[in-house]
């Protein structure tokens, strides 16, 4: 199935929770933020959630800025 | 003497924020925090960007002495600044944000109709907000009166170095205001800083003018002491001007 990343689509095995998913992708899991298609989530729920085809997450953190 | 800046009930010694945009190195970061003896800085949210990383700057950040404070930078109306201050609450550090609305990208000017709808409903969903504003001192009002913990007129377009071109604006606006002023955007030097605390503003905010110097840790320093030297002499309370001389010697049993 394809989720959409950041804006990219990308190929993930089928029936992924979005903290398997946000592995997958090696992202920063300490450091982040995850918006799924527009609701933020709490941690707890990386684990619960099944991603579906189409999903979309949004995967943040903080960087330098002014 | 006491002379804490207090915003929203958190109290601060020093004076001085810093940005921590356009570093090269954490480490190149921490000295600037080191040597500014800053008590905040500001961090951007922006997306983890997977093919090529960038260093998460807060856990280069000793967060025991070092206030985190998210902008919302890169927002263009109130409803992408408001995702973005939500989006930087979750991360667990604070709700407190810095709210920036610049829908131009040639002087990243802010908007302040969106600022006002944007901190209107901020501030009913619990946030702290210190609104990144032109130097209007009516918007600021209307800012103070929807709750805005500060107000942060800009001296000139974000990373200009132009320094105080707002002046006459930011002295009214220091000269009104219920709530802390913090002078943001366009300050290029430490006179600029120094000038502002002179005239009673209650903090600066510098990124631009520390971070793009040749030796930033030491420019750090360097506006470390402008601010206490300008917060000082405002706390002394400067002399009146004249356009005539007066005599520092006595002019009493001159020798003639």
């Amino acid at each position: 199935m394809r989720v959409k990343v950041n804006g990219e689509l990308k190929e993930c095995a089928d029936s992924l929770s979005v903290f398997d998913a946000l592995k997958s992708f090696n992202m920063p899991l300490a450091t982040i933020i995850v918006e799924y298609n527009g609701k933020i989530l709490l941690r707890a729920e990386w684990v619960s959630i099944t991603l579906r085809d189409n999903d979309s997450l949004e995967v943040v953190h903080f960087i330098g800025g002014g | 003497m006491d002379d804490k800046l207090v915003i929203a009930g958190r109290t601060f010694t020093s004076r001085l924020i810093v940005g921590t945009g356009k570093y090269d190195s954490d480490d190149t970061l921490r000295l600037v925090i080191d040597k500014s003896a800053c008590e905040m800085i500001t961090v951007a949210v922006r997306r983890v960007d997977f093919n090529n990383e960038r260093k998460v700057i807060v856990s280069a950040i000793d967060r025991d002495t070092i206030f985190i404070l998210p902008n919302t930078s890169g927002a263009h109306t109130a409803e992408e600044a408001i995702r973005i201050a939500r989006l930087a609450r979750a991360m667990g550090l604070s709700n407190w944000v810095k709210l920036e609305i610049t829908p131009d990208q040639k002087y990243l000017l802010p908007d302040g109709v969106e600022t006002l709808a944007a901190t209107e409903i901020l501030v009913k969903e619990g946030f702290v907000v210190l609104p990144y504003i032109n130097a209007d001192p009516v918007l600021a009002k209307r800012l103070a009166e929807a709750g805005a913990a500060t107000v942060m007129p800009l001296g000139a377009p974000i990373g200009s170095n132009q320094g105080l071109r707002t002046i006459d604006s930011i002295r009214i606006i220091v000269e009104e205001s219920i709530v802390p002023v913090i002078v943001d955007a366009g300050i290029g030097c430490p006179s600029d800083a120094a000038y502002a605390m002179e005239m009673g503003a209650d903090a600066v905010m510098i990124n631009t003018a520390i971070a793009t110097s040749d030796d930033p840790p030491m420019m750090a320093e360097a506006f470390k002491y402008a601010v206490v030297a300008g917060r000082n002499a405002f706390n002394a309370g400067l002399p009146l001007k004249s356009t005539k001389a007066n005599a520092s010697s006595p002019l009493a049993w001159l020798i003639k």
